[in-house]
């Protein structure tokens, strides 16, 4: 990707936004009640609890630092629940944010999408409305599983994974593309291992939103090959055309997305999404 | 990307008596430097709400700029402090980079927030340096301009950034 192309593709971060209201000026000196309250709003905070997603485990209040070694359910009201499984060490990091060591959960959400977080030694599991099961090794890889909603996977790279599919973590922190659970296992051994020849006769319909993740990692050789399964299987559009494979960027795929959404019957990512 | 030829004392000086207009002019000018040096360090969506709070805040402060010439380095300053504290205040609310991304497509969305996740993995001076250049659309020497630097570190922070960035898209 050259310059141009990363400048259009990164313009939707760009601030747009006009200058905020100004309001009047700050007061040169406080007045003696200004002073005391703002005495007072210290203390107050001071004393305070900081943990305001309240996280529990029974009747004890999680502090950020504490580490749970022990299966055991922690919930906030705000959030959801968390199910510790059995040899996992799983530290509260404070707020919304938890990481998990080593050991398996089980999170099911009620937060808005973006909120929870859990890290891991290779990567950082963001809850966009869901309910999934993370299991991590002491060798920093892993398994990430979706049961409903979606879950975003980031280290440098990152993996969106729907419901009834899953994510490999490896040792080395490489994400998988999301794997539907019930996929063959040979075609998921195969994507894993990036076995492209192995891979493409094996994926059925519904595998169309792991070729297509593929496309960003894979060589103009290995895109016309990818192309042309995910095009028996979901035709592509008229704006893609094969040639367009040969000056591939993610913007070339768009049309095409909806149509492998579909295919692989899952939804979009909804913004604000509330499960129950 | 042309801006208004009197110099920031100028404005600074306007603003520091009341003269909104001038602050606006400063805001237009130096708002994508202070939201570069955000989105390098916070989601983005927090990115774009600190940046309102960091103009907030230099507007009030304004008259305690002693050096008005001085005030690209000052609301840089206040932008770097300002993440800190955000960050130290609300790590609970993290949001997505891509979900903030999705306003524009899905599959896009992926490889913007990839391409930025890679960005702010850079050392500082290249991420700061390549947020104006990739994502505000600056120029080299408007960069200069705006942070101070030479125009030759600018080239080399891009030069050496986008080799980073290559190697880490690759």
């Amino acid at each position: 990707m050259n310059e141009e192309q990363l400048q259009e593709l990164l313009s939707v971060y760009r601030h747009r936004r006009p200058m905020p209201e100004l309001g009047q000026r700050r007061a040169a000196v406080l007045h003696w009640w200004l002073a005391a309250a703002a005495v007072l709003a210290i203390v107050v905070m001071a004393i305070w609890p900081k943990n305001q997603a309240n996280w529990r485990a029974g009747f004890h209040v999680l502090r950020a630092g504490d580490t749970i070694t022990t299966p055991v359910r922690i919930h906030s009201r705000v959030i959801g629940y968390v199910d510790v499984g059995a040899n996992t060490i799983l530290r509260y990091e404070g707020g919304n944010r938890l990481s998990l060591e080593q050991g398996t959960i089980h999170a099911k959400t009620i937060s808005p999408p973006g909120i929870f977080i859990v890290d891991t030694p290779r990567a950082r599991a963001v809850d966009l409305g869901c309910e999934y099961v993370l299991s991590i090794s002491p060798n920093g890889g892993g398994v990430l599983r979706v049961a409903a909603g979606w879950v975003g996977l980031n280290n440098w790279g990152q993996s969106l994974v729907p419901q009834g599919a899953k994510a490999i973590i490896a040792p080395d922190g490489r994400l998988s593309p999301p794997l539907f659970e019930d996929s063959a296992a040979a075609f998921q051994a195969a994507i894993v291992r990036g076995d492209l020849n192995s891979a493409l006769p094996l994926a059925r319909r519904r595998d169309a939103l792991t070729l297509i993740n593929l496309f960003r990692f894979a060589t103009p050789e290995e895109r016309l090959r990818i192309y042309d399964r995910l095009n028996e299987l979901v035709p592509a559009p008229p704006g893609v055309p094969r040639d367009a494979m040969s000056h591939w960027t993610m913007t070339t795929l768009e049309p095409w997305w909806p149509l492998v959404l579909k295919a692989s019957g899952v939804s979009a990512i909804k913004k604000n999404k509330r499960l129950r | 990307m042309s801006m208004s030829a009197r110099p920031d004392a100028e404005l600074v000086r306007a603003a520091q008596a009341g003269d909104t207009a001038s602050f606006e002019m400063l805001y237009k000018k130096y708002a994508p430097v202070v939201h570069s040096i955000l989105l390098g360090r916070l989601p983005a969506g927090d990115a774009e709400d600190v940046t309102q709070n960091v103009f907030i805040a230099a507007w009030t402060k304004l008259t305690s700029l002693r050096d008005p010439a001085a005030f690209a380095g000052w609301v840089a300053r206040i932008a770097r402090n300002a993440a800190k504290d955000h960050r130290r205040r609300s790590g609970d609310t993290l949001q997505l980079d891509v979900e903030y991304a999705t306003k524009s497509r899905q599959a896009e969305a992926a490889e913007a927030a990839h391409a930025l996740a890679a960005i702010r993995a850079l050392p500082e001076a290249y991420r700061e340096t390549l947020m104006m250049r990739l994502v505000e659309g600056m120029s080299g020497v408007e960069i200069a301009e705006r942070t101070g630097l030479t125009e030759g570190s600018v080239r080399v922070n891009l030069h050496r950034g986008m080799q980073l960035l290559r190697e880490a898209l690759s």
